[in-house]
């Protein structure tokens, strides 16, 4: 073989093999024949357990005699406390309390939506703590699931301008946990 | 006959053999006559994404063209997770429109995918996914991709599925 044809040989197939190698190395590629170009699509999905929820009471506060602008804070213990000309009569409240089924290997977030007011509160913050946790924060932070877990959701609340005894509406919200 | 006079008659009959008459020739030009068009590409830029669903549940869930999920059988839902259509962009011809079909629904895991649907170039999603006279592409549009997914309840929480089907373009 001479040395020219050799080279267009190699040339050859060298040409042949970098036209096919994007196509190797990516699934992005589509193959065309003619006027026809085809191309495959992947539908990825990923399965996870879902969270087994099941709420055991929702939050009481304790006895207080509220002033417009007064501040209540209920924590995750069910603790009353009142800033502002108000007086808490009677300090024993209670937190809500949701049991969240088997969430072992699994990173668990709350988030708290569709804030609703009523019965004279204008605003409304919910903070919770995982059973176990020391207390720590759950809405700030994700964290770490367990076999089994029981959560604490005590609140932040404002009083009013116009504080009405006859209103009867309870504010409420939505608690979200998404784990992954 | 002298050699020498032998060797004159032939260099006479040589020469004369050499001048070859004009009536005796013919020339033609021939064009070689050959069109160019752009070649049709297909580039995908994002594969589908259902995001995360109920674990060992046989449901089957639907992702639109706008990359939202929703379940239409069974009782598993879609739980967290980012969510997106498929998306090809397709160039080629100005003048040639298209035709584009999808087929080769390939299961994977216990995951069979089935009904792609898929919108063009900004218009309205067709289901199933199928164009006869789609505008040109000329430098690049879009082909937005939604599909079905069948889920058997085999998939255990923590695996995936990549179930697969092809999209063919054609320009008519």
């Amino acid at each position: 073989m001479t040395v020219r044809k050799a080279l267009g040989k190699y040339l050859g197939i060298a040409t042949v093999a970098g036209l096919m190698l994007p196509c190797f190395v990516s699934d992005t590629c589509a193959t065309t024949i003619g006027t026809k170009s085809t191309i495959a699509v992947k539908a990825n999905i990923a399965f996870a357990q879902a969270a087994d929820l099941a709420k055991q009471s929702d939050i009481t506060v304790g006895v207080v005699r509220a002033q417009p602008n007064d501040r209540i804070t209920i924590d995750h213990s069910g603790a009353t406390r009142l800033q502002g000309k108000g007086a808490v009569l009677s300090p024993s409240g209670h937190p809500s309390v949701i049991k969240i089924g088997d969430a072992r290997n699994q990173t668990l977030n709350f988030l708290t939506d569709n804030y609703t007011p009523g019965g004279g509160i204008s605003a409304l913050r919910a903070h919770c703590t995982l059973k176990g946790t020391g207390d720590a924060d759950c809405d700030t932070l994700p964290i770490s699931g367990k076999k089994e877990n029981i959560l604490f959701i005590g609140m932040d609340m404002t009083i009013g301008d116009s504080l009405n005894s006859d209103d009867k509406t309870s504010p409420s919200f939505d608690m979200s946990i998404v784990y992954q | 006959m002298s050699i020498r006079k032998l060797f004159a008659g032939l260099s006479v009959a040589a020469v004369a053999l050499m001048i070859v008459p004009d009536a005796w020739s013919s020339t033609q030009s021939v064009t070689a006559n050959i069109a160019f068009d752009t070649p049709l590409t297909l580039t995908k830029t994002s594969d589908i994404n259902f995001g995360t669903v109920t674990a060992v549940n046989a449901s089957t869930y639907q992702i639109t063209t706008a990359g939202a999920v929703t379940t239409t059988a069974g009782t598993g839902a879609y739980l967290y997770g980012a969510t997106t259509a498929g998306s090809i962009t397709i160039a080629g011809p100005t003048a040639d429109t298209l035709t584009i079909s999808v087929g080769g629904y390939t299961a994977n895991n216990g995951v069979t995918p089935s009904n792609a649907s898929c919108a063009y170039n900004g218009g309205a999603a067709v289901t199933p996914c199928s164009y006869t006279t789609a505008v040109a592409p000329g430098a690049g549009k879009t082909l937005l991709l939604g599909a079905t997914v069948a889920a058997d309840g085999t998939q255990a929480a923590g695996t995936t599925a990549a179930p697969t089907f092809t999209v063919t373009v054609t320009y008519n």
